[in-house]
């Protein structure tokens, strides 16, 4: 006699995520090597530069060593990445303003943090969902990019949001909040 | 009990416990009565669960998965790769239970297979054309004599509605992008208008091609089957003589069509079929050529591809040809972002940044890049550009199709 019922299988799959951990936090950004990864998006270089121009104001930073993504739509090339992870206290990265590039960057960001090497990511709003469901299938649920309202804008927009958001990134890198204001 | 329930947990949001290896495990299956009723639950059920690309699916009932893996020599847990950005792992299985949801025919399941290992080969970068917000899709093209055999439609509207084959097999291509890879409109695909072909996005070369297969031209065994992968626009051409034969009125009296049987050879028909080619490639996908460079797909019909052919081209003649006449002003490049920071130097030969302001460049990096195809209706004078996304991926990847029979027959498999 025929079973009554018939299983139907779930067709998204496995997915196997590791579950990691954020980077211990640093105590202070002075005397430390700032890393930027700028991902060629429009006006991401400005944005980013006002955000670690910022930062140097405020701390003392030994160094900061910047580089352009030849391909924003994926994470850093492993040589890239390593040599970075070398040389860095700590990352900026961004500006995820469209489908590949948020990925790329947010994948760049997490690993950072998977590696020890705390890490910021800027990532429009418009592109939140995207950010979100990369990290955490990188098993960093708790990873928080910062997230800048849509358009990232002109030159001088652009350069205002990288100043307002100095003292969230701050608090990221250290796990404090800042009490420190944006110029 | 608290590993059930964890699984079901699992199961609601569409990941599944690691120690599972099977999608047909009890606990990552829903039941449904078996029965007419039951099967329209399951359409609604897989709806309700976003398993669908927004239409309905034919029930994966473990038997038709069976036949899926019957036509491969595969085992159902090989792991061919973890579809981004999502990151769903493919296995043989979970791709043919995507293959049944989609209306595969068994015979279709090593073709839809091939095309998920392409897509998967790391250098097509399927995470960013998954997640970007250009709105192009995976096209599925089918070598010529694989085609016939499956009947798949390389002819009339070979790109549009109607043949089981080619609707199917783009469509299992798409369920798994969308179920294993998470290409969910909004979360992982960014796309900002989308198109009507990533419902589904297939076509077969025609066996009038007097050109090599596609995966021959990338390097496959000649004496093999294979699918291509091209991540792409589609945008139609209309190739025409101008200088008369035709003109509107012969087109629409249906004469003065270029023959290839006619002695063309005091006449420059097969320059102007390419010419409408090259005005096509600067006029549609120029811009997202000049500014992320790519690959570009020329879709001709048998019966213009033929003329070329009488006439000596074979495709490097037509790269070639494209490469030269296929031009913009240096000065017109835009000069966005990477552009303005000197990353056009490492993206485009050096010579393209060398030329000044009123110096054509081409609109691809080398003639290769170029995807010459043939299909379509073999009468008239219609034929497409496949625009790209960028040069960071979804370039032309092919891989062999190998069917369970054709394993049993080779020798060296015995």
């Amino acid at each position: 006699m025929q079973s009554a019922y018939i299983r139907l299988p779930n067709p998204t799959g496995i997915v196997r995520t590791r579950k990691g951990k954020t980077a211990k936090r640093l105590d202070s950004l002075d005397g430390k090597v700032m890393g930027v990864i700028d991902d060629a998006m429009v006006n991401a270089h400005v944005l980013l530069d006002a955000l670690a121009a910022e930062i140097e104001k405020n701390y003392t930073i030994k160094e900061r060593v910047s580089i352009i993504k030849e391909n924003w739509s994926a994470s850093l090339p492993r040589e890239v990445y390593d040599d970075m992870r070398k040389r860095v206290d700590f990352v900026i990265v961004g500006v995820g303003v469209c489908g590949g590039c948020t990925a790329g960057s947010v994948e760049d960001g997490v690993q950072f943090e998977l590696d020890g090497i705390p890490s910021v990511t800027v990532v429009e709003d418009l592109f939140q969902p995207l950010a979100s469901a990369k990290k955490e299938l990188m098993g960093l649920s708790e990873y928080e990019p910062i997230i800048i309202a849509y358009p990232m804008g002109n030159d001088e927009q652009a350069a205002a949001k990288g100043r307002a958001i100095m003292a969230q990134a701050v608090s990221v890198l250290t796990g404090r909040v800042q009490a420190v204001a944006a110029a | 009990m608290k590993n059930a329930s964890a699984s079901r947990r699992a199961f609601r949001q569409g990941f599944m416990s690691e120690a599972k290896q099977s999608s047909l495990e009890p606990e990552n299956c829903a039941e449904v009565r078996d029965s007419f009723q039951g099967a329209l639950d399951a359409i609604e059920t897989y709806f309700e669960r976003n398993w669908t690309d927004g239409l309905p699916i034919v029930p994966p009932v473990p038997e038709l998965i069976q036949r899926m893996l019957n036509a491969v020599d595969r085992k159902p847990h090989e792991v061919l790769g973890a579809v981004a950005p999502r990151m769903g792992e493919a296995t043989v299985e979970a791709v043919a239970i995507n293959a049944v949801m989609a209306g595969c025919k068994p015979e279709y399941f090593p073709v839809v297979l091939a095309a998920v290992e392409a897509v998967l080969e790391p250098s097509f970068n399927l995470g960013g054309v998954q997640a970007t917000t250009n709105p192009l899709a995976p096209l599925v093209i089918v070598s010529d004599t694989l085609g016939v055999k499956l009947g798949f439609n390389s002819g009339y509207n070979c790109f549009g509605q109607g043949n089981r084959a080619n609707a199917t097999v783009g469509r299992a291509l798409r369920l798994v992008l969308s179920n294993l890879g998470g290409g969910h409109p909004g979360t992982g695909d960014k796309s900002t208008m989308g198109q009507p072909a990533k419902y589904t996005f297939c076509v077969a070369e025609s066996p009038l091609s007097p050109w090599p297969p596609l995966h021959v031209d990338q390097g496959l065994p000649k004496d093999s089957d294979g699918v291509t992968i091209l991540a792409c626009n589609y945008y139609p051409v209309e190739a025409y003589n101008r200088k008369g034969r035709m003109g509107r009125e012969g087109q629409v009296a249906g004469a003065g069509l270029p023959s290839p049987e006619r002695d063309d050879s005091d006449d420059n028909s097969d320059v102007e079929i390419l010419e409408s080619y090259a005005e096509a490639v600067i006029f549609y996908p120029g811009t997202q050529c000049a500014n992320f460079g790519g690959q570009v797909g020329i879709v001709i019909n048998p019966h213009l591809a033929q003329i070329l052919a009488k006439q000596g081209w074979q495709r490097r003649d037509i790269q070639l040809y494209l490469y030269e006449n296929a031009r913009i002003p240096r000065g017109s490049l835009p000069t966005l972002t990477s552009e303005a920071k000197g990353l056009a130097k490492k993206r485009w030969p050096l010579w393209f940044n060398l030329a000044d302001a009123h110096k054509p460049i081409p609109l691809v990096k080398k003639p290769e890049d170029y995807i010459i195809l043939c299909c379509g209706d073999a009468y008239r004078v219609f034929g497409a550009v496949l625009g790209p996304w960028s040069s960071l991926g979804g370039a032309a990847h092919s891989k062999v199709v190998r069917r369970a029979e054709d394993v049993t027959r080779d020798p060296q498999e015995s």
